[in-house]
């Protein structure tokens, strides 16, 4: 069988945790839709930095605007949006982050064991629509609660 | 019957997404535990009797496998079944896990129904009829 793409298993590891765990709907976009852009100018992003090491090393970095995470935490935990804590959002957000590694490598390689270090918040110190370093992964998709940017960097 | 439950994980969020999980699996009235480590579980093993425990496994401080192992070393702790939730995938890890002694293993991301067909499968059967009705078509969290 034919080796699935890092970026074709990165979308079925974001699609199978956020349709699963959070009970969202996504699809996937070339590059944040014009409609988007506010959300992610006037909204607090959060980051959250992955690295994993194995026959390939690097990291995966989840960027999600904080209203949208909310949105996120709020369905991943049964509870009105109003109601998620500082606590519960980075909390969700290192999960989100976790578990979206985790199946990543499930998916692209299930024969090799990937180690994950322990998920971590990161400042945003740059603009989170910057171009990523070239040889990146990098996936935009569109969620029901609002949009969302996933990187894997070797 | 009342059960008393472990759960092992260093994320809250996912701590309370599991407790409601398995409350809604029929074990509504079971007594719970929460630790965010494999140390703290161990102090919460050996004060208290508990039916099964939950874990994770990449954790800080002593991961999942390590907890199992130390469990395995003690006379009283190493007949405590243990359930493994994790999204560690590869077939390598998932045979490291059931050949170190856990019971039972659910790949993350999981639906309420593979978090209850393990159970059952451990602990039997619920009686708690109104819970378990409630997730056969998945559970309200």
């Amino acid at each position: 069988m034919m080796k699935m793409t890092l970026q074709a298993a990165l979308k079925d590891a974001i699609s199978k945790v956020l349709e699963t765990m959070f009970f969202s709907s996504l699809e996937f976009t070339d590059a944040p839709l014009p409609e988007e852009w506010k959300a992610w100018r006037r909204n607090r992003v959060l980051a959250c930095r992955l690295e994993f090491t194995g026959p390939l090393g690097g990291s995966v970095t989840v960027l999600v605007p904080d209203l949208a995470l909310a949105a996120l935490a709020a369905g991943f935990m049964g509870m009105e949006t109003r109601e998620v804590t500082e606590d519960q959002l980075t909390g969700t957000m290192m999960e989100l982050t976790n578990m979206i590694t985790g199946n990543l490598f499930s998916i692209y390689d299930p024969e090799t064991v990937y180690k994950l270090d322990i998920p971590r918040i990161i400042p945003v110190q740059e603009d989170p629509l910057r171009q990523d370093r070239a040889g990146s992964t990098v996936c935009f998709l569109r969620t029901t609660e609002g949009p969302m940017k996933v990187t894997i960097t070797k | 019957m009342a059960h008393t439950i472990l759960i092992v994980d260093d994320s809250p969020p996912m701590r309370a997404v599991i407790r409601k999980t398995i409350k809604a699996s029929g074990y509504g009235d079971s007594l719970f535990f929460e630790a965010n480590n494999g140390e703290e579980a161990l102090s919460i093993l050996r004060a208290n009797w508990l039916d099964l425990v939950v874990t994770d496994y990449n954790m800080p401080n002593m991961n999942g496998m390590e907890l199992i192992a130390e469990m395995k070393k003690d006379d009283i702790l190493q007949a405590v079944p243990v359930l493994v939730i994790t999204t560690e995938g590869s077939s390598q890890k998932v045979n490291e896990f059931l050949t170190c002694g856990a019971a039972g293993y659910v790949k993350k991301p999981f639906t309420p129904e593979e978090i209850r067909e393990q159970i059952i499968a451990i602990l039997g059967e619920s009686h708690d009829e109104d819970d378990a009705a409630g997730s056969a078509e998945g559970c309200d969290f």
